[in-house]
C-alpha cells in the first residue's frame, strides 16, 4: 500500500537536495568513490579521535603535540557536517587557548621553577609565615615558562582531540550506536536533547510574556513568575511526551515489572511538582493504577542474571589490565597486564551484546561499519601503538628533558604519527550538503 | 471495532464519563463533539488505554478495541492496534528528525530492520511527508508536525487511529490539509478514526457518526449519544453554523456540507434578505469623531528576525470603539504585529498608541497602552490563586485594591478566589488573563488566538465581551483563524500574507466574497452577502416542496 494516495504537500521549505537531478553530464561513481562519500559512523569518529588524545597523554614533546593538533583541526575544518554540533571548532579552540594561557600565568606568578634563563622579574610579595610554601612573582624563566606551556598544550591538545570528536560525529547518532542494552540510558539522553531547545523556547517566551503584566517586580518575586510557567510548562510537556512514548509501544516487550515503573515515576514525579504548591492535584494522579503481580520470571532468567556480573567483571579485569600496561613499569607488568585487558574486553563486549538480545528493541538503519572504517580504525590502533612504542624506545624524544630548556628533539617517527592520524582525511569526503546518511 | 461497555471513569472520587456504553462500527470515522470539560479526551484516551493506565483513574466497565480488552492490554501492546495522538504533536516527539521520529515506535515493538525500512517508507508515502524525510521536527510547519505525528503512529500500523484534535493549532488551509490525510486514511486505507474537535464545520461532512459527550441529570458523568451527524447535531448543544442555519430554518436535520445546504435552499426556493443592522448587536455604526481619530497608529513598522522578516513596512491605524481581525497563514505576521504594537517586539517604524510610542515607555505604562492577551494565555498566571493573581494585577496596574475581581465578575465569570488558575478550564483561564489585562485600562487590547479550544458557546460569549469592550470606547484587535468567529465579531479585516497586508476592509466586503474567508452561512446563501445567522431574513419559501424526513444528504435537484 505504498502508492495509495498522492497528495498535493505544502514544501514551502521542502529541502532542495531531495529533488536535485543527477547531473547528467557526471560519470556514474565508482564504487570506491561512493565507499569514501558514505559518512563515517559517529563511533569511528570516536575512536579515531580517542587515539589522538591517547598519542598526546604519552607525551610532552611540543613538536609532537603540535603536529596532532595540526590534524586533528584540519580534519575537523575538512570534514565537519552542517549540525549545530559542528560549529563548535572556535569554542574548542578557545577553551584550548584558555587552558594555556592560564597554565602558564599561574606558572608565572606562582611556580616553583624559577632557575635558568629570567626572560623578566615580577614584584614579589612575601607572604606570611603560615603560608609559607607558597611564593608570589619573582623571577620568570625561559625554562618555567617552557615546562608550564609543554604541560599545558598536552592537556590543550587532548581537549581539541576530545573536541574534534563532538565536532564530526552527530551526538544523536553516536546515542543512536549505543549498544541495545544502554538503550533506556541512550532514550532518556536523546530526549533531553530534544527537549533542551523547547526549555529555552518556553522560558524566552515567558520572560517576554512576563512585561506584558508590566515587567511585575524584582528580585524572587520576578524570578518565580518565570521560572513557575516554566516548570508547569515543561512538567505538561513531559506528560505529553510519557504518554506519546507509551501509546508508542514503549516498553511494549519487557515483563511488566521493568518498564513502566519508569515512566510511572516520571509522571508521579512531574505531578507532585507541579501540584508542590498546596492545591490538590486536577488531573495527574498516577496513582490508582491497578498493579499486575509480576508472576515468574520469564525465559533465560539464569542467563538474565549473569550478564551484568560478567559485565562488571569484565570492566574490573579492563581498568586493571589498562592501569597495569600504562601505569606500572613496563617488564614486569606486559605479562599479565595485557591477558587481563584482552580477557576483559572480551567480556564486557559479550555482555553487550547477550544483553542486547535480551532487550527486543530493533533499530532503524543502524549504522555499519564499512571498510573505509575499518582503514580508519586500524590506523588508530596503529598510531596508538606506534606511540607506546617511540615512548619505550626513544623515551627521550617523547619525553624531554625540562632543565636547562632545549629545543624539543624532532623524530621521523613524528611524521608518521601525523600521517596515520591524517588518515580520514585520505578516505573520507566533505559530506555534501543534506548528505546522504 | 471498539465496544465500551457500561464504562464509569472518575478521578477522586469525581465522576468524569459514564456510564457509556456504546460500539463503534469498523472502517468508520467517528466525531466525538461535546463542550468543553464533558470528558473528551478521556474518552479518547481510554480507548487505547492511557486512561487508566497512564493517568490514573477510577474506572469500571469494559473498553475492548479489536477484542482487546484494555483491562488486560498496557498501552505499549495496543500499539499495533490504536495509533494515539495527541493535542500537541511537537510535545510528543520523542527524536528530532522526522524519519527518526517514525521509525521510533517500531524500534519500540521490536519490528524487523528490513520491514521497519519498508513501513518508514509506507507511512511517509501515506501522509505525503517523504520530502521532508530527513528534516528536523522543530523547523516543520504546525501541520507538517501533525501529518508526521500521524505518520508515526500509523507506522506501527494500527487498525484504529485516535485524534485529540489534530486542528486545534493549524491555519485553516494546514487544517484542511491533515483532515483530507486522514479521510483518505478512512477511504483508502480502510481504518477506523476517532477524532475529536471543536470546530466541527471543518469535519462534519466527512463524518460517518458522531459521539456527542454531554451532562445528564441523572448521570454523575458526562453520557455519550452516538449516531449519524445531521440527526446528532440538530439537538446536540453544541451548534457548528450548519445547525444554527437548519434551527433557523427550521430543517428537522443539519446538512452535513455547504454543497447539501444550498441543494436545500434551492430546493426550497428559499429567497433571503440581508438585514445588515440584524448583525453583532453593539456595532453601532462608527458615527462620531471617535472613529476618526485613530487611536493607535503604525507607519512603515518592520519587524525582522536575523534574515526572516516578519512585518514589512505595515502601515495600520485602529480607531477606538472597533473591532479588528487580523487573519492570515500561520506565520504571516499576524503575532509579531501585536506584540510589535505593544512594544515588547523590536521594530522599525513609527508607532504611537495614545500619543505615546509604547517602545520607549516603561513596561507599566506601555501596558496601559496597549494590554495584549498572548496565545497561551497561562504564560501571565504564576501565583497559586485566583485570588491572588487579582490582588497581583491591581497592584501592577495600580487601580483600588478589587478592581480585577470585579472585572471578572463582569466578564460573567464567577470563579472562586481560592482556585488554582492551572485548575481553570481554557476558557476560564482566558477570561482570567483578559480581566487581569484590562485591570490597567488599556486604550487597545489585543488577542491572540483567543478562539482555541473554546466550544462554540465560550465563542459567542467571548464576542459580547468583545463587542462590549469596543462599546467601551477600546479598539479591539483579534488575532485568529477562525472566520466563523471574525464574521460574526470583526468590522474590520486585516489579511496579512508574509509580513505584508494584502487586504484591509470592512468585514462584509472582505469576508462574504472570500472562498476561504467566508463563513459557512455566507457560502450557502452566496451571492447574497450575508455573514451571520442573525442578519438573515427569510423573505420566501416554497413550503410545497418540503417533504418531512427528507434527507439533506440526498443528491437534489440542481438549482
Amino acid at each position: 500500500m505504498s502508492r495509495l494516495l498522492t497528495r498535493p504537500v505544502d514544501f514551502a521549505r521542502a529541502a532542495p537536495a531531495e529533488e536535485a537531478p543527477l547531473d547528467s553530464g557526471a560519470r556514474p561513481l565508482s564504487l570506491i568513490a561512493l565507499a569514501l562519500r558514505r559518512p563515517v559512523p559517529p563511533l569511528v569518529w570516536w575512536a579515531w579521535a580517542l587515539s589522538g588524545a591517547v598519542v598526546a597523554s604519552l607525551t610532552t614533546n611540543v613538536v609532537l603535540l603540535t603536529l596532532i593538533a595540526a590534524v586533528m583541526v584540519a580534519t575537523m575544518l575538512a570534514r565537519r557536517g552542517t549540525g549545530p554540533w559542528a560549529r563548535a571548532v572556535k569554542a574548542y579552540l578557545i577553551l584550548a587557548a584558555v587552558i594555556v594561557i592560564i597554565r602558564v600565568g599561574l606558572q608565572m606568578v606562582l611556580g616553583s621553577l624559577r632557575s635558568g634563563r629570567v626572560l623578566f622579574t615580577l614584584p614579589e610579595v612575601h607572604l606570611p609565615a603560615w603560608v609559607q610554601g607558597i611564593r608570589l612573582g619573582g623571577p620568570v624563566t625561559l625554562d618555567g615558562v617552557a615546562l608550564a606551556f609543554a604541560d599545558a598544550w598536552r592537556l590543550a591538545v587532548m581537549i581539541i582531540c576530545l573536541g574534534a570528536a563532538n565536532v564530526l560525529a552527530n551526538p544523536r547518532g553516536t546515542l543512536r550506536a549505543m549498544p541495545a542494552v544502554l538503550h533506556r540510558v541512550s532514550t532518556a539522553l536523546a530526549i533531553a536533547m530534544a527537549v533542551a531547545p523547547q526549555f529555552i523556547e518556553s522560558a524566552a517566551r515567558i520572560r517576554r510574556a512576563r512585561r506584558l503584566r508590566g515587567g511585575a517586580g524584582t528580585g524572587w518575586r520576578s524570578v518565580r513568575g518565570v521560572l513557575l510557567p516554566v516548570v508547569e510548562d515543561a512538567v505538561d510537556r513531559s506528560i505529553s511526551l510519557a504518554a506519546g512514548m507509551e501509546a508508542r509501544g514503549y516498553g511494549a516487550h519487557s515483563s511488566a515489572g521493568v518498564t513502566t515503573p519508569g515512566t510511572r515515576v516520571w509522571a508521579t514525579v512531574s505531578a507532585s511538582t507541579t501540584r508542590s504548591g498546596a492545591q490538590s492535584g486536577r488531573s495527574m494522579t498516577p496513582v490508582g493504577r491497578r498493579e499486575e503481580p509480576i508472576t515468574g520470571n520469564r525465559g533465560g532468567d539464569r542467563s538474565e542474571r549473569m550478564v551484568p556480573l560478567v559485565l562488571v567483571a569484565g570492566l574490573l579485569a579492563t581498568i586493571i589490565g589498562a592501569f597495569g600496561l600504562l601505569g606500572l613499569p613496563a617488564a614486569r607488568s606486559l605479562m599479565w597486564a595485557v591477558p587481563l585487558l584482552v580477557v576483559g574486553l572480551a567480556a564486557c563486549f559479550a555482555a553487550l551484546v547477550v544483553a542486547g538480545h535480551q532487550t527486543h528493541v530493533t533499530r532503524y538503519r543502524p549504522e555499519r561499519i564499512g571498510p573505509r572504517d575499518v582503514v580508519i580504525l586500524v590506523s588508530a590502533l596503529a598510531v596508538v601503538g606506534l606511540a607506546v612504542a617511540l615512548s619505550r624506545l626513544i623515551g627521550g624524544v617523547m619525553d624531554p628533558a625540562v632543565t636547562p630548556v632545549t629545543w624539543p628533539p624532532f623524530n621521523v617517527g613524528f611524521l608518521v604519527v601525523a600521517g596515520l592520524l591524517a588518515v580520514p582525511l585520505l578516505v573520507t569526503r566533505a559530506p555534501d550538503e543534506g548528505g546522504v546518511r | 471495532m471498539i465496544t465500551f461497555d457500561d464504562v464509569t471513569i472518575g478521578y477522586e472520587g469525581r465522576a468524569v464519563l459514564g456510564p457509556i456504553s456504546l460500539t463503534i462500527p469498523e472502517g468508520d470515522l467517528c466525531l466525538v463533539v461535546g463542550r468543553t470539560g464533558t470528558g473528551k479526551s478521556t474518552f479518547l484516551g481510554a480507548i487505547n488505554g492511557l486512561v487508566p493506565w497512564f493517568t490514573g483513574a477510577e474506572m469500571s466497565g469494559r473498553v475492548s478495541v479489536g477484542g482487546l480488552d484494555t483491562r488486560s492490554h498496557r498501552p505499549p501492546d495496543l500499539a499495533t492496534v490504536v495509533g494515539y495522538v495527541a493535542q500537541n504533536p511537537l510535545a510528543g516527539f520523542v527524536t528530532d528528525r522526522v524519519e527518526d521520529e517514525i521509525a521510533y515506535g517500531m524500534e519500540q515493538l521490536g519490528v524487523a530492520p528490513t520491514a521497519m525500512r519498508t513501513r518508514v517508507e509506507e507511512a511517509l508515502d501515506l501522509m505525503g511527508i517523504a520530502p521532508l524525510r530527513r528534516r528536523a521536527l522543530a523547523e516543520l510547519s504546525g501541520g507538517q508536525q501533525q501529518r508526521v505525528a500521524i505518520a508515526a503512529v500509523l507506522a506501527a500500523q494500527p487498525r484504529v487511529l485516535v485524534l485529540d484534535e489534530p486542528t486545534s493549532a493549524l491555519d485553516p488551509t494546514a487544517a484542511h490539509d491533515v483532515l483530507a490525510s486522514i479521510v483518505s486514511l478512512v477511504h483508502e486505507a480502510g481504518l477506523t478514526v476517532v477524532i475529536a474537535e471543536h470546530r466541527l464545520e471543518r469535519v462534519m461532512d466527512v463524518a460517518d457518526t458522531v459521539v456527542w459527550l454531554h451532562r445528564s441529570n441523572t448521570d454523575p458523568g458526562s453520557i455519550a449519544e452516538i449516531g449519524d451527524p445531521p440527526t446528532i447535531l440538530t439537538h446536540a448543544d453544541i451548534t457548528p453554523p450548519l445547525a444554527a442555519l437548519a434551527h433557523r430554518l427550521g430543517w428537522e436535520k443539519t446538512p452535513r456540507s455547504v454543497r447539501s445546504a444550498r441543494r436545500q435552499v434551492a430546493r426550497e426556493r428559499i429567497i433571503i434578505s440581508v438585514d445588515e443592522d440584524g448583525r453583532a448587536p453593539s456595532s453601532s455604526p462608527p458615527s462620531d469623531s471617535q472613529s476618526t481619530d485613530p487611536v493607535a497608529r503604525m507607519t512603515g513598522v518592520t519587524v525582522a528576525y536575523g534574515a526572516l522578516t516578519a512585518l514589512d513596512h505595515i502601515d495600520l491605524a485602529l480607531a477606538a470603539g472597533t473591532v479588528t481581525a487580523l487573519m492570515g497563514r500561520n506565520g504571516s505576521g499576524k503575532s509579531s504585529l501585536l506584540w510589535a504594537l505593544q512594544g515588547a517586539l523590536a521594530s522599525t517604524g513609527d508607532i504611537i498608541v495614545d500619543r505615546d510610542d509604547p517602545r520607549s515607555v516603561s513596561a507599566a505604562r506601555a501596558r496601559s497602552l496597549v494590554a495584549l492577551v498572548p496565545q497561551t494565555p497561562a504564560d501571565l498566571l504564576y501565583l497559586p490563586t485566583v485570588g491572588e493573581e487579582c490582588d497581583q494585577a491591581d497592584r501592577e496596574s495600580d487601580v483600588p485594591a478589587g478592581t480585577t475581581a470585579a472585572l471578572l465578575q463582569q466578564l460573567g465569570l464567577d470563579l472562586d478566589p481560592a482556585q488554582a488558575p492551572a485548575d481553570l478550564s481554557e476558557g476560564q483561564r482566558l477570561g482570567l488573563v483578559l480581566a487581569i489585562q484590562l485591570s490597567s485600562r488599556p486604550a487597545v487590547v489585543a488577542l491572540d488566538e483567543p478562539t482555541r479550544g473554546l466550544d462554540y458557546t465560550m465563542k459567542d460569549h467571548l464576542r459580547g465581551l468583545l463587542r462590549g469592550l469596543a462599546v467601551q470606547g477600546i479598539a479591539v484587535v483579534v488575532a485568529t483563524h477562525d472566520v466563523e468567529f471574525v464574521a460574526a465579531t470583526a468590522d474590520r479585516v486585516v489579511v496579512l500574507a508574509e509580513g505584508e497586508i494584502v487586504a484591509d476592509g470592512d468585514t462584509r466586503s472582505i469576508c462574504a466574497g472570500s472562498v476561504t474567508l467566508s463563513p459557512q452561512v455566507a457560502k450557502v446563501m452566496w451571492p447574497k452577502r450575508v455573514l451571520t445567522i442573525d442578519e438573515l431574513v427569510v423573505a420566501h419559501r416554497d413550503e410545497s416542496t418540503r417533504e418531512p424526513g427528507d434527507s439533506p444528504a440526498e443528491p437534489a435537484v440542481a438549482r
